[in-house]
């Protein structure tokens, strides 16, 4: 089982605010990156992808290369 | 040679809004920017300037009429163009404009501006041809701005097509259509004016305008005859002026701009109430100044919104017996006396409610709405999005600002709307001023990341920036360059005229002939915009009817005599009960074409 370091969640102070919600946090930059990295690839599945061109692209590239 | 008149046109026009907008300038806060005023300048004297015309042209509307109300407007700009050249450099001296937004703005505005100087198009399905561009037409015909009484929708407010109509008088219809150069402009200004006053510095400011002029749901709205992308620029100079309000005279102003944007767009009015909402609250919190005087300042605010938008309620009022014409089904409790016949409302209710049905109103659609604004816009009219970077960006650009009131008043502005405008048509132009919100927290976001983010973060955001922009222009671009294709080649416009345009030949006759003195115009969706001619028309797309006591074709043609109608155009295949027979005793066939024939009342 992981062992989770205490420090990260539990503030040793009363009032400071928790590491993983703080924006110098390692949470935050993360999530950060998650968030942007979801929309682009969300761009892609549904805009690029997900479209007529995007599908006919596809469609072609599939046929020539069984082809 | 061809374009020449309708540049001169909007230089003209243009030259005067600035002359107008030079009568605001006393009320702007004095620590207004150059980018504010100049931004402000010009959107409030289009505003000031349609609606002048539009009072002007309640008694007359000749060309001579227009002239002499564009030219206390010209006369006041005269001194100001030196002075306003040499400021608003500021807006390129904010540091060197960064290459590459410079670049994208300028190749949109490149695309507007020929794309402009084609002729208009299409048929009843355009709302330009069936109403933007036909009630300016009529205007200008009969010399008198009243509703055309064949389409119902010619009774809207009407402070930009006030403006078509002048443009049109000065320089034909091409110079309604390089109108959406202007207002391109004036929106991409009042953008970078609010993305100064949030902080962002001259390269802020050039991104923020860079993902406007990108955004294809945004620049739907600025060409083709809609109004949209000038009406968010009155709304965002609302705003722009509302949440920095302290003295009377900024009220006055916000109040000004308040009334501009309700004598455009009835959905204005709902705009109004939130942006005083949002006003009234942040001003109370922030307590810059005591809530006896922020309300009474607000009050009088609202009596000068109310005074500026007067002329197009009370006109429609005075002619209709309501107000907002044609009513929604809930005023007509209040308003009994409403003309309109039931079919007509609820053919219209039937289309407001089909267009602006969007994804729905549940709770998860509306908690789904930004996700849906970005990937599925085609559900809301949004021709290809708004680009990724508000969803992807905006979030952070909020946090980001989470300790400035003015941003959160605009937020909250933001977000009232979307509600307001998720409740009653979800139509993406109407959401044109949260589209520009959206693009200034993007860039503010962005800007955040950049100083607090990973390297990967840094990467991703440049990106989605990228990608925000390339996909705009690739969607953009391709709309317009048919319109392009018909500005610079005679000959394909000439083609795409007769390919696009119902029942050209016939129009060209009627246009041509002499004898032709009155049209009657039988098919309720064929274009009376392309008559030259003055016309009657019995029946409307609607279902209006323009004859009293003439609901057949019998009734019609006895009445026509009485109307000076020399001409009758039928065409088929049309829906309709106004189906001419064969050889119609009374009529003799002097023009046939496909689809279309012509007759002269013997």
């Amino acid at each position: 089982m992981m062992r989770v370091d205490r420090e990260d969640i539990f503030p040793e102070k009363v009032g400071e605010p928790r590491k993983w919600f703080s924006e110098a946090g390692a949470l935050w930059p993360r999530l950060i990156e998650l968030w942007l990295t979801a929309v682009v690839v969300a761009f892609f599945l549904i805009r690029v992808f997900g479209s007529q061109t995007g599908k006919r692209l596809l469609n072609g590239l599939g046929h020539s290369h069984f082809q | 040679m061809r374009f020449l008149p309708a540049i001169f046109a909007n230089v003209i026009l243009v030259a005067s809004a600035l002359g107008f907008g030079r009568l605001l300038r006393s009320l702007f806060p004095e620590n207004f920017s150059e980018i504010d005023r100049f931004a402000l300048t010009l959107l409030g004297g289009l505003g000031l300037l349609g609606t002048t015309l539009f009072c002007v042209g309640q008694f007359w509307f000749s060309r001579f009429a227009i002239v002499l109300v564009l030219l206390p407007g010209v006369l006041l700009s005269v001194g100001i163009f030196p002075g306003a050249l040499r400021k608003h450099r500021t807006l390129f001296t904010m540091g060197s404009p960064p290459i590459l937004p410079l670049v994208v703005v300028s190749s949109v505005l490149i695309v507007t501006a020929i794309g402009g100087f084609a002729e208009p198009i299409g048929d009843m399905n355009s709302d330009a041809i069936a109403y933007h561009y036909h009630g300016p037409k009529v205007w200008l015909r009969e010399a008198v701005i009243r509703p055309v009484p064949d389409e119902v929708l010619t009774s809207f407010p009407s402070v930009v097509e006030t403006q078509f109509a002048a443009l049109m008088s000065l320089g034909g219809t091409r110079a309604a259509g390089l109108f959406s150069f202007a207002s391109l402009v004036s929106l991409l200004m009042i953008a970078a004016s609010l993305a100064t006053r949030l902080g962002l510095d001259g390269r802020g400011a050039w991104w923020v305008v860079a993902l406007c002029a990108t955004m294809p749901a945004l620049y739907r709205g600025a060409y083709g005859g809609f109004i949209d992308v000038l009406f968010a620029g009155f709304l965002l100079g609302a705003a722009r002026i509302a949440f920095d309000a302290v003295a009377l005279r900024h009220y006055v102003l916000f109040g000004i701009f308040c009334g501009i944007a309700m004598g455009t767009k009835y959905t204005a009015l709902i705009s109004w109430v939130l942006l005083v909402f949002c006003c009234l609250l942040f001003s109370a919190l922030g307590r810059r100044q005591s809530l006896p005087l922020l309300v009474k300042n607000l009050g009088i605010s609202c009596v000068v919104a109310i005074v500026v938008c007067a002329p197009f309620y009370l006109r429609n009022w005075v002619l209709f017996g309501c107000p907002i014409y044609p009513p929604p089904p809930g005023l007509l409790r209040f308003f009994p006396a409403t003309k309109l016949l039931p079919s007509v409302l609820q053919e219209v209710q039937h289309n407001v409610l089909e267009t602006g049905r969007g994804l729905g109103r549940s709770i998860g659609s509306f908690l789904l709405l930004p996700f849906n604004l970005t990937y599925h816009t085609a559900d809301f009219r949004g021709a290809g999005g708004i680009g990724l970077a508000p969803l992807a960006l905006g979030p952070l650009g909020l946090f980001a600002c989470r300790k400035d009131p003015f941003a959160i008043a605009l937020a909250l502005f933001a977000f009232l709307q979307m509600t307001a405008w998720f409740a009653t048509a979800q139509v993406s132009r109407y959401a044109i001023h949260v589209y520009v919100l959206g693009a200034i927290f993007a860039v503010l976001g962005w800007q955040y990341v950049a100083k607090q983010g990973s390297k990967y973060a840094r990467a991703v955001a440049a990106v989605v920036v990228a990608l925000s922009v390339l996909y705009g222009l690739y969607m953009i671009v391709p709309d317009r360059v048919e319109n392009m294709h018909a500005a610079v080649s005679p000959a394909f416009e000439d083609k795409r005229r007769h390919e696009e345009t119902p029942y050209l030949e016939s129009f060209d006759y009627l246009n041509a002939e002499p004898s032709v003195r009155k049209v009657l115009i039988l098919g309720p969706y064929v274009a009376p915009f392309y008559s030259d001619k003055p016309y009657v028309k019995p029946l409307g797309r609607w279902g209006e009817q323009t004859i009293p006591d003439a609901n057949d074709l019998q009734a019609v043609l006895s009445q026509s005599r009485e109307l000076h109608v020399s001409h009758v155009l039928d065409v088929f295949p049309e829906n309709g009960p106004l189906k001419l027979p064969e050889n119609s005793p009374g009529l003799t066939l002097v023009f046939q074409g496909k689809d279309q024939r012509v007759y002269r009342i013997d």
